[in-house]
């Protein structure tokens, strides 16, 4: 971009601004100064930087490190708006930055970076993007898988989103296979425990289901269900087979917070049934 | 009071202008966030005042406040819109409101003053330097100041508006630079004139900026050594023998200010400056009562400068 023009950022994060944007371009992202995220958006950062299939970048750049009010209102603004973007403080290595407000950003999912006078930007916390963040509903009956589904969502938020959906993949894949052999050895399933053990997720679906293969026609999944334990397992395929192109990466990216708690949900139901068995 | 011409309205921030007769405003990171966190809890509470220009509105008070809407991205402030002014009364408001001068930077300032004279020439009235600093609010040496730079070569007006634009930390080459270069001319053009048949007013201030530029002189305060060279004569040296030496650091892009100082009075001055603490000493040792005890550390350090004295004096015989 041509030479920014400031009108209302402080000449002091003015200079942060310029190294900056400098680094910013030189890693393909085109900047604009000084302009609203949304039309509701309580605060408008210092610059905002886009680059294709990225996460927005909203960036506050200071001389000396605060994390306001008016900067934290943004962060709850994007929050609750899903934002797909992140919020970070920039500022210069001359900066310092009370261990309150370090624990504040790390807490808020606000990311700080820092300028050096050579223009290097480093960046000492990264931030998050709310469109990828989850929350559990503290309510589901997850029984002893609880404490797991919970560390999945801490490795989600952290950032490792296909090893955490993967997991709960393999979690859910396993909770069907028990509750379909435990079904079994009860005598709900026409089906035998080895016969269960020898089929496939899909199958113990499918089972668990029919009316042929419970015993008195009494199905143990309902059709809804059902319905949602194979959108769920079809959805593997999102992690399992590469992305065709970066656009496609991204709208993927963007379904995993959903499959997410999807899977956190089926987990629940999935708990619910057992304990009527 | 708002006059029956003035409204009070809820207007868009995105559609007030910054007052083109406002010289730069320096708005400090933390003043900004103090404003930010006041405005964020209880929004403007002062209407901002404003004159409407075609189908915007211009500020005439309230720029902190503005830029700090702008920043929470408020959907609209409260203001006075008040009839358009005059340019002189526009610059003159401009001026009086802004009372707290360090916000601007001197050059603009010394600009619009240059308006301010021109219209006050244009009504006839007198634009002296103490009707100006009347009319602005402006102390007389800030007027002076900022008249000073005015009589500056234009490309050096120019490289000061520039670097006016940028942040204080970035800004390379300041107005004190010009200020104290032009006394350093003053005074040289008062006690050695002769130094200006040599060399031009305008080779003098060149060559001096330059130094400075390359980092020859080290402090804007260095020029002072110039002024002192050129009032050789209080410090009982020969005006005569310093001129060719300034006429030598002009025309010498090698030459410091120290060196030249160094060739011509710093003896002279160090001199004076021993005489008149010397001086000052022997008045209060004369009132010292002798019979009072004296502390033993007094003692040690008379007994001190006793021994330097015998020794200059010694030297001396």
């Amino acid at each position: 971009m041509a030479e920014p023009s400031f009108l209302f950022t402080p000449e002091e994060a003015q200079s942060v601004a310029r190294r900056v944007i400098l680094a910013l371009e030189a890693q393909g992202y085109q900047c604009v100064v000084e302009q609203s995220v949304g039309t509701d958006a309580p605060f408008v950062p210092t610059l905002t930087a886009k680059k294709s299939r990225s996460p927005q970048r909203c960036i506050e750049t200071q001389a000396d490190t605060h994390y306001t009010g008016s900067m934290k209102a943004l962060r709850n603004w994007m929050w609750s708006e899903r934002f797909y973007g992140t919020l970070s403080i920039c500022t210069s290595d001359t900066s310092t930055i009370a261990a309150r407000t370090l624990h504040e950003l790390k807490r808020d999912g606000v990311g700080l970076s820092i300028v050096a006078p050579d223009g290097t930007v480093s960046e000492t916390i990264a931030p998050l993007v709310p469109a990828l963040q989850v929350h559990l509903d503290p309510n589901l009956p997850l029984g002893r898988r609880k404490a797991k589904v919970k560390q999945l969502v801490v490795q989600f938020n952290s950032g490792d989103r296909k090893g955490a959906l993967r997991d709960l993949f393999e979690l859910t894949e396993g909770e069907t296979r028990k509750l379909a052999e435990e079904a079994s050895r009860k005598g709900r399933l026409i089906l035998t425990t080895t016969q269960v053990a020898g089929a496939d997720w899909s199958s113990h679906i499918n089972s668990l289901a029919s009316t042929n293969q419970c015993v008195n026609q009494t199905v143990i999944l309902d059709p809804k269900l059902k319905d949602d334990l194979h959108s769920f397992r079809g959805s593997r395929n999102l992690i399992d087979h590469p992305a065709p192109n970066e656009r496609e990466a991204v709208k993927r990216e963007l379904q995993f917070p959903e499959r997410m708690l999807m899977g956190a949900r089926l987990l629940g139901e999935i708990e619910s049934v057992r304990r009527k068995l | 009071m708002p006059t029956t011409d003035t409204t009070l309205q809820e207007i868009l921030p995105t559609k007030i202008d910054p007052n083109p007769d406002n010289p730069r405003l320096i708005f400090k990171e933390a003043e900004m966030n103090a404003l930010l966190e006041s405005i964020g809890e209880v929004g403007i509470k002062v209407p901002l005042s404003v004159y409407r220009e075609r189908q915007r509105y211009v500020l005439v008070d309230g720029e902190r406040r503005w830029r700090c809407a702008r920043k929470l991205n408020l959907a609209t402030v409260p203001a006075i819109v008040q009839p358009k002014p005059g340019r002189l009364e526009n610059i003159l408001t401009m001026f009086n409101i802004h009372n707290v001068r360090s916000d601007w930077d001197l050059m603009p300032t010394a600009l619009k003053l240059r308006d301010v004279q021109t219209l006050l020439a244009g009504e006839g009235k007198s634009a002296a330097a103490k009707e100006l600093a009347g009319l602005t609010g402006m102390t007389l040496s800030q007027v002076r100041r900022a008249l000073e730079l005015l009589e500056l070569p234009q490309h050096y007006q120019d490289l000061l508006l520039s670097e006016a634009a940028k942040p204080k930390d970035e800004q390379k080459v300041k107005v004190d630079l010009f200020i104290e270069i032009n006394k350093a001319k003053s005074a040289v053009r008062r006690y050695v004139p002769e130094v200006f048949t040599e060399v031009s007013e305008e080779e003098f201030v060149e060559s001096l900026v330059d130094k400075y530029t390359t980092g020859l002189v080290p402090s804007v305060t260095s020029f002072r050594d110039i002024s002192k060279m050129a009032r050789a004569e209080r410090a009982g040296e020969d005006p005569e023998a310093v001129e060719p030496v300034i006429v030598g650091l002009i025309r010498d892009p090698a030459t410091t200010i120290e060196d030249a100082f160094d060739w011509t009075v710093r003896a002279a001055y160090e001199a004076r400056d021993l005489t008149t603490r010397a001086n000052g000493l022997a008045e209060k040792l004369s009132q010292l009562n002798a019979r009072r005890k004296v502390a033993p550390e007094l003692v040690e350090a008379l007994e001190e400068l006793r021994s330097q004295i015998d020794r200059i004096l010694r030297t001396r015989q």
